[in-house]
């Protein structure tokens, strides 16, 4: 089993880091719509993302007024003044956008501190390619991690299975100059079966602030103060 | 500061095929078209802020019907470690199992469940142990 706690477990982020360029809010509008054979989904509302806490809650507008809080590797579901469901989401917060961009991180997914090693790079077009391989222990279980950037940005990942087979494809495209960050606004997600998409997914962002000093409340959400069902 | 580092997740929930030498391509067309009617929907969205599933429902049915009310109907976020319910894990890993749900998932409701598993687990070891030592018995006598 030793090889399970090896797996999850990496040095990652260093907490200093997160403040190297002295953005430690971040708060915009979102959209998520995803596409699943006939069934649609649209999520809309507004995100608040705090470096200092470790959490992004997001204030959902639609399909109805709901906040989710993710925290370390907790999602807490708020609906009115009862927390609906707790489930623990890896990653969540570590590999999202916010904490990839604010730790200077996005142009290599996080792969850089992780136990994944680059094993190629080489030049397609416009693009740079990187191949990230996971350690020989985890080979029969993880594939490798394609990365491409252009004009030196996160352009897309590719995510292979052991075989090699694409399972899910990443693009990260219309660049905003936010202060210092260049944030995507648009992210296209595609999820692969038997080399079929069986998924669509776009998420869009908008409105982005940094530092912002407002509803300051929401980027260090008091969980203690919500009720339980 | 150590990090669970879980993309794992990810790569492992989904199996699939490769797109051969266009890795980095995709039909941006028919991506656009499959997004269309929710773009449609996100637009009036936006203009009339704070309508919610059910009023959109009651008044706009039309638009009602290209989504759903659960934003999580679509959404493939687990909980359960490598996507393998924490009972097995605990089940078939024993103690060791029920550690690493808990390292995995730091969820103390989750590992709890590894532990039902682990001692199931157990039990049905005992039971077997037990009926075996039986017809042993009864084979001899």
């Amino acid at each position: 089993m030793r090889w399970l706690v090896f797996l999850f477990f990496v040095h990652f982020f260093e907490l200093p880091h997160a403040f190297g360029q002295q953005v430690y809010r971040i708060t915009g509008k979102f959209s998520i719509k995803v596409k699943q054979g006939e069934t649609g989904n649209l999520t809309m509302g507004q995100f608040y993302f705090d470096a200092g806490t470790n959490s992004i809650l997001y204030k959902v507008r639609f399909p109805a007024q709901e906040m989710w809080l993710l925290r370390g590797q907790k999602m807490h579901r708020i609906i009115g003044d009862s927390i609906i469901t707790r489930d623990s989401i890896m990653g969540a917060v570590d590999f999202s956008l916010f904490n990839l961009t604010v730790n200077n991180q996005l142009g290599n997914y996080g792969l850089k501190d992780s136990p994944f090693k680059i094993t190629e790079v080489r030049k397609e077009g416009d693009l740079v390619v990187s191949t990230w391989s996971p350690p020989e222990q985890l080979s029969k279980l993880m594939g490798k991690v394609l990365i491409s950037q252009k004009n030196r940005r996160l352009h897309a990942v590719v995510f292979l299975n052991p075989k090699g087979e694409v399972v899910r494809k990443q693009f990260f495209s219309t660049y905003q100059k936010i202060g210092n960050l260049f944030f995507p606004t648009e992210i296209i997600d595609l999820f692969y079966l038997d080399g079929e998409i069986i998924t669509h997914q776009m998420t869009t962002y908008s409105d982005i602030q940094l530092n912002a000093t407002d509803e300051a409340h929401l980027y260090n959400f008091d969980l203690a103060g919500v009720g339980k069902p | 500061m150590k990090k669970l580092f879980v993309i794992v997740l990810a790569i492992l929930s989904c199996n699939a095929a490769n797109g051969g030498n266009d890795l980095f391509d995709f039909d941006e067309s028919d991506f656009r078209a499959q997004m269309q009617n929710l773009n449609d929907l996100e637009e009036f969205l936006m203009v009339h802020e704070g309508l919610t599933y059910l009023d959109l429902a009651a008044h706009h049915e039309h638009l009602a019907s290209h989504v759903m009310e659960d934003p999580f109907s679509a959404t493939s976020w687990s909980r359960e470690p490598a996507g393998i319910p924490s009972f097995w894990w605990g089940c078939i890993g024993g103690i060791l199992g029920i550690i690493a749900v808990f390292l995995i998932t730091q969820d103390e409701e989750e590992a709890r469940r590894a532990l039902w598993g682990c001692i199931t687990g157990y039990l049905v070891l005992i039971g077997a142990g037990l009926t075996y030592l039986i017809l042993l018995v009864t084979l001899i006598e």
